[in-house]
Formats: structure tokens, sequence, C-alpha cells
């Protein structure tokens, strides 16, 4: 995968809440140079979602066994990567499922 | 072409947003349509075209205020000679307007009514004076219209109130945008920079080669370092005395009178209500 030509879009990210009404750039980057981003905020998401699984106790004999969670993963220009709502611009929509082992 | 004296402004090739003529060179925009680009940078950096698919020229940054959200920028060759330069003017509650600047061809131009004028907090922090406005075009996005002017209603006024600098969120939605958008009050952008100041126009106007006669004429008139609507307009009148018998053709003297004129007409359209 390493001489991949697969692109991936990415979005300038500014501080102004999207108040600001400049046109954003758009660029397209290698995945497999934005494979690691990527990776690392899927893996991150999917640690918080688990330990939360750990932490909900049993309950009068019930107990949470799957918890899903759905976002997107919005690639900076720059670097980086932020985690949004399904949809919203992101450059991945992530779905994931943490069920007790 | 456009008939109006707008501009599209382009940072590093990318169609970022409008702006506006003041004079044939001077052209006023949103800082953030040029992030990121300082005093000195290359000539290829940022450029700005008379319409759309017209050549770009390059521009020149004079002064930016982030917190503000204004930018000063320019023009390597005069623009001005292809269309009317616009008179600033003030609105009221009501009034109807339009912004002729659209990101391409294939976008709408946006009108509506202005609901208020006010002291406005922008998101880089900064204060200025603004105009409210709705427009009628319900767009979710209104990027790339940012730093483009508004004019006030009817069309063959040709006078410009403001520069678009924000949208207003949906407050359920945030991902959409409200149909209320925000202007810099045109009056408060010509007072923000110092190069448009009483001052620097008459020191840049007599540092080029203007005849010695209206120099003296107007150092009698009015001290150098003194500002204000009052400094503007006794040196307009006296600049524009003798400027009826002398043709100036250089275009940054040309640029700095066209400045000049323009703050002392609106000082006087103001004075006789007609703002």
């Amino acid at each position: 995968m390493a001489d991949s030509t697969v692109r991936v879009e990415t979005m300038e990210i500014t501080e102004s809440g999207g108040r600001q009404i400049a046109n954003k750039t758009k660029a397209a980057e290698l995945l497999s140079q934005r494979r690691g981003d990527i990776q690392a905020a899927v893996a991150e998401a999917a640690e918080v979602v688990q330990e939360s699984v750990d932490k909900i106790s049993t309950r009068k004999g019930w107990r949470v066994s799957r918890v899903e969670a759905n976002f997107g993963v919005k690639l900076k220009a720059d670097a980086g990567v932020i985690l949004t709502r399904v949809g919203a611009e992101a450059s991945f929509d992530v779905r994931i499922v943490v069920e007790k082992a | 072409m456009a008939d109006f004296p707008w501009v599209r402004i382009y940072h590093h090739g990318v169609n970022r947003g409008g702006g506006i003529l003041l004079t044939s060179q001077l052209v006023v925009t949103a800082a953030h349509c040029v992030p990121g680009a300082c005093v000195g940078h290359p000539d290829d950096e940022v450029t700005a075209s008379m319409g759309h698919g017209a050549a770009q020229v390059p521009a020149r940054l004079v002064e930016r205020l982030d917190a503000k959200d204004l930018a000063l920028l320019k023009l390597s060759q005069p623009m001005a000679a292809m269309v009317r330069l616009p008179w600033a003017s003030r609105c009221r509650r009501g009034d109807g307007w339009f912004a002729p600047s659209r990101p391409t061809m294939s976008d709408p131009e946006l009108d509506g009514s202005v609901t208020g004028t006010m002291t406005y907090e922008c998101v880089s922090g900064g204060v200025v004076e603004a105009v409210q406005l709705t427009t009628q075009a319900h767009l979710g996005n209104y990027e790339g219209y940012s730093g483009g002017p508004v004019f006030l209603a009817p069309e063959e006024a040709n006078k410009v109130i403001g520069i678009l600098i924000e949208q207003y969120p949906d407050r359920i939605d945030l991902d959409r945008a409200s149909n209320t958008l925000f202007a810099a009050a045109i009056e408060g952008v010509i007072e923000q920079f110092d190069t448009l100041s009483t001052g620097y126009l008459l020191r840049s106007l007599f540092e080029h080669s203007v005849p010695e006669k209206p120099r003296d004429e107007v150092r009698k008139t009015v001290p150098l370092d003194e500002s204000g609507w009052a400094a503007a307009e006794r040196a307009a009148a006296t600049v524009l005395g003798w400027h009826a018998g002398f043709d100036v053709v250089d275009p940054e003297i040309r640029s700095v009178h066209q400045a000049l004129v323009s703050k002392w007409v609106t000082r006087h359209a103001d004075e006789a209500g007609d703002l």
C-alpha cells in the first residue's frame, strides 16, 4: 500500500466556529500519508467508548452488554484529526460497537 | 465584468472572498480572506480580479486588523476606470440591500433587508460598528461571500454600507447558518486604517510630485497631524479647488486623492441628511 494513489479530502479548520464566511481550502492528500492519524483517532475513540462500558454497573440484574458509537473523522489540512458528528463535513463516518467480552 | 466596484480576492490561488474598491487601487476585504498574509508578502500570494474569469492582478497587503477582521490591500495597477466608485453611506432598519460579489458565477447574488445597526463583537475578538442583515436566500452556508461589499437598494444609488464578515449559525443545527449576516459598517471600516487617515493621505499626496502652490495652500488650511472629518473636509475642499486645473495622472496620487474626496463627500452627505 505504500505506493497507493488513493487520496483523501482534507479541510482547513478555523477557530471561528463557522461564523467567518471566506471560502475554506479543501485539498487531497495520499490516504497512506494520513493513515496514522486516522488509525490513532479511531483507536482512541474506541478506547473511550470501551472504558465507558466498563464503568456501567449492573443494576437489578440487568447489565449493559453492548454500546454503539457513531462519529465522523475530519482530517485537518495541515495535520491532525477532529472527531465530529456524523455527516458534519467529515472525511469518514465511523461506527464502533463495543460488546462485553 | 462587474458594474459595481467589487473584486474577487485570491490567496495562494484560492478564491477566498470578495472585496471593495475604495479608490482605483485600494481594496478593503475581510482579514480572514487572506489568512496568514503579512505586509511584504510575495507578489503572487494575494491577487484580485474584477469579476469572475477576469485577469488576476497582484495585490499588496497594506494593513491588516485581525481582531476586527479587516484588511486593506493595494492593487499593483489601477482598476477603477472600469467601474463607478461607490459612495460610502449609512443605513436604517428596513432598508433594502444587495451584495453583488458572489463566490462563483454559479452562486446566487444575496439581497434582503437591514435589520439593525450595532456595536458588534467579531468572532476574532474585536469590536466593530456593524450592520445586521437578513438575506432572502436561505443557503445554509454563506462561505465565499466574505469581504464583499453591501450596497443599499436601489442599485442606481451606488451607495455602499458595509462589507460582509460573518454569518450567524442556526442555534439548533450549528452546522447550518441562519439567514442573518453581519457586515462591518463602511464608515467605521475607513476609520480603522491608518493608511486612510486624513493626515496620512495628505502626507502621501504631498510626497508625490504635486505643485508647490497647492501644497502650501493646504498646509495653511490643515495641519498634517490633524485628523477627523473637519480636517478631511477642509483639506478636500482645498485640494478640489486646485485639482480642477491639475491633471492627476500618477495612480498613487489619484488613489489618495480619491480617498480624500470620498471622505469629504461622505461627511457632506451625512450633514445634509442624505445618509
